[in-house]
């Protein structure tokens, strides 16, 4: 008995440090995008919003509709669109950082199947304290660029 | 960002020459930015090719008397393929359909290896029924590639090896009804801004 209740008060302790950890870090907007037939990979985006006075890094992205997923970023090298695994990406204390098409995105590898538009996966983004937040994109169509500048750095530089 | 810390001799080079490139395009792309093209276009930029899609050969020569946007691409691409596609599909959308039709897509997948005929044709079509994708040997994507002062290279992926990058010049050629370079549209460009460089060039 006493065991069950020390296990209780452990899970109880766990699951409040989590949710406030997690709160750190806000994840806005998710989405993924809805691919043409056949096609076994895809892009994630949203905003993250850190309130903390820390800088927070997002380190590690899981789900359960891929074989895998890493964090990437281009580079716009004169007109040349380089695409990178990045192990780690920074968002600023007090600021915000866009996952955004030219810019950062989680690349999702090796769909297990096809997205349908409208429907929702699970993404669970891992930071670098250890918390992990849990977010539903919604699978979009591929939207046309809306012609405003690409910046995809964050606001708080 | 962490930057990777062994960098080989080959990719100092292969940035060299991508600087030089990214020097020759930027003036094309400021010439562009005018929202003018120049009344020659852009002599020895360009030319006729042949390559293959999934209905049989197609050469740019075919397309006289078009407008011809012309993007350099592979379908593993997640993200910048998609949206540059997806807004040339929404520009098309925006202009009469007598002006539509005298407007040809064409991606050339600079992934042969991984980009057969059909899955190219596929992808293309999931944007607009009417763009074509093509693809060659590596040798011809080459050939291709150096007419119009484009790249694309290769990203190995040591963890994955199926699952490379390829980085790849990701502006739009704007090809007039005489088969020449009027313009290059930016990554990131909005649709008018198509559908602007579209009129002109139907109209040259």
């Amino acid at each position: 008995m006493n065991t069950a209740r020390q296990t209780t008060w452990i899970v109880l302790f766990w699951a409040v440090m989590h949710a406030a950890w997690a709160s750190d870090v806000q994840i806005q907007d998710p989405y993924v995008r809805a691919v043409p037939p056949g096609q076994r990979v895809t892009a994630a985006f949203f905003v993250a919003v850190n309130a903390s006075t820390q800088p927070r890094a997002i380190v590690k992205a899981q789900t359960d509709t891929a074989e895998r997923a890493e964090l990437h970023e281009h580079i716009h090298d004169g007109g040349v669109m380089r695409m990178r695994e990045v192990p780690r990406v920074v968002i600023p204390a007090g600021g915000r950082l866009a996952f955004e098409p030219g810019g950062y995105h989680v690349m999702l590898i090796g769909l297990k199947r096809a997205l349908q538009p409208g429907e929702r996966i699970d993404l669970t983004l891992v930071l670098d304290d250890g918390s992990r937040i849990t977010v539903h994109p919604e699978v979009r169509r591929v939207q046309p660029h809306s012609g405003a500048a690409h910046q995809h750095h964050s606001t708080n530089h | 960002m962490s930057s990777r810390s062994t960098r080989s001799t080959r990719r100092r080079l292969l940035l060299g020459a991508v600087a030089l490139l990214a020097l020759a395009l930027g003036a094309g792309v400021a010439l562009w930015s005018g929202r003018v093209a120049p009344p020659k276009g852009y002599p020895g930029l360009g030319g006729d090719f042949t390559l293959r899609s999934s209905t049989g050969p197609v050469s740019l020569a075919d397309f006289r008397g078009k407008a011809v946007l012309l993007y350099f691409g592979y379908t593993f691409c997640p993200d910048v393929c998609p949206t540059t596609l997806a807004t040339i599909a929404a520009a098309l959308q925006e202009l009469p359909q007598e002006q539509r039709d005298r407007v040809q897509v064409i991606m050339i997948s600079v992934d042969p290896e991984r980009d057969t005929l059909d899955r190219l044709a596929e992808y293309v079509r999931y944007f607009d029924p009417g763009f074509l994708g093509v693809t060659g040997t590596a040798e011809e994507i080459e050939g291709v590639l150096k007419q119009y002062r484009a790249v694309a290279m290769k990203v190995p992926n040591e963890k994955d090896p199926e699952h490379y990058a390829v980085d790849h010049s990701a502006h739009t050629y704007l090809i007039g009804p005489r088969g020449n370079v009027l313009g290059l549209i930016p990554y990131g460009a909005a649709p008018a801004r198509y559908v602007e460089a579209l009129k002109q060039a139907i109209e040259h």
